[in-house]
């Protein structure tokens, strides 16, 4: 399988992609050796079809706070797990992104 | 007397929003000379793209849990970061976006770890913000630019300016009280359209707007009457921008106070 995060990551860094036009994107795409069906994903900014060929499952990414009351009620050391606790595995929440 | 830190620290980085793009190279430094990184992201290619970056990334997404407080979330998120401080290890928490824009965890770690006396210190980045002003063509400065929490705005009176922008965040979640739901929807979304109409009229048009995440990805732009925001497909990620809808109103007697000032000047001279 080629590379799809550093083709993305290198495409981000290049400003000769931000001036493909959108009807020239699959052209241009079509020089690297990834799966047309990948390129297509990258051609239209399909994040889920990319999501699903590199078997990655969606994030959610809120960070904003929540009610003023209720942030500053209680001392963040009282409510996290304990230290000998471990991380969760996996999220499974349905895909969000956010604000900032 | 020399004052001794303890050997911990915490470094907070903003990503920014388009994979690749926006990262800065002093970011990306702290990312890669960090002894432990902490991701808070908001899509899992970028999550790929980071975990390159350092040996040792570990990703706060698993703290989400379907009917637990965000709050509770967030303090997890703090206590995780927290915990590799005081065991004396230089420790980066990389958020998407800017770390400092709607994200409590951040702030949050920041403030705790100076508080037991750790070096700490955020990294600023490229916001939705950012984004919002070069695609929309927007510039704050021209008639000013009120920026809510769609919640919020829902909860308290707010002192709404409508001779200038208004942006709302978190449409997608408006009204949400109990902060353990990812999404509300069309009956919580009128509410807020009720609350808008208090300053504008509800054929008065509004953006949707969402910014690009993939270097090939489009924004998303869409025009709409206001009335129109309750059925709309609006998700988490999406913001509203409501454009001005009356003119500026001038202030004659600030403006006369200002010209005696200036005649005062003038006269001194």
């Amino acid at each position: 399988m080629s590379d799809v995060i550093g083709l993305l990551e290198r495409m981000g860094q290049d400003a000769h992609w931000s001036q493909v036009l959108p009807e020239n994107t699959q052209l241009a795409l079509s020089e690297t050796e990834l799966d047309p069906e990948v390129q297509l994903a990258i051609a239209s900014g399909n994040q889920k079809a990319l999501e699903i060929f590199l078997g990655l499952s969606p994030l959610c990414g809120m960070l904003e706070p929540g009610k003023e009351d209720e942030q500053e009620d209680q001392d963040p050391e009282e409510s996290p797990p304990g230290d000998d606790e471990e991380m969760p595995e996996r999220s499974l929440l349905t895909p969000q992104g956010s604000a900032n | 007397m020399t004052v001794t830190q303890p050997p911990g620290s915490l470094v907070c980085v903003s990503v920014g929003v388009m994979l690749g793009s926006h990262i800065s190279p002093l970011v990306r430094s702290h990312i890669e000379t960090s002894e432990v990184v902490f991701l808070g992201v908001a899509d899992s290619l970028m999550e790929q793209w980071l975990m390159r970056m350092n040996p040792d990334t570990r990703s706060l997404q698993p703290f989400y849990r379907e009917g637990t407080s965000r709050m509770q979330t967030y303090r997890q998120m703090v206590h995780a970061m927290l915990r590799e401080v005081r065991a004396g290890r230089k420790v980066c928490g990389a958020f998407y976006g800017h770390c400092g824009v709607f994200a409590w965890a951040p702030h949050k770690a920041i403030e705790t770890a100076r508080g037991e006396g750790f070096r700490a210190h955020m990294e600023p980045g490229i916001s939705a913000e950012d984004c919002l002003y070069a695609d929309l063509g927007i510039d704050p400065g021209k008639y000013g630019c009120q920026h809510f929490e769609a919640s919020q705005m829902m909860f308290y009176r707010r002192r709404i300016d409508p001779s200038g922008y208004l942006v709302l965040w978190q449409v997608g979640l408006a009204g949400d009280q109990t902060l353990k739901r990812f999404s509300t929807g069309a009956a919580y979304r009128q509410v807020l359209v009720d609350v808008l109409a208090r300053d504008y009229p509800l054929d008065h048009e509004v953006i949707i707007y969402r910014a690009a995440t993939l270097p090939l990805q489009r924004p998303r732009i869409e025009h709409l009457p206001l009335s129109q925001l309750v059925r709309a497909t609006i998700e988490v990620p999406d913001t509203v921008v409501i454009p001005p809808a009356t003119p500026m109103q001038a202030d004659p007697e600030i403006r006369a106070r200002l010209a005696a000032l200036d005649q005062e000047m003038a006269d001194s001279i």
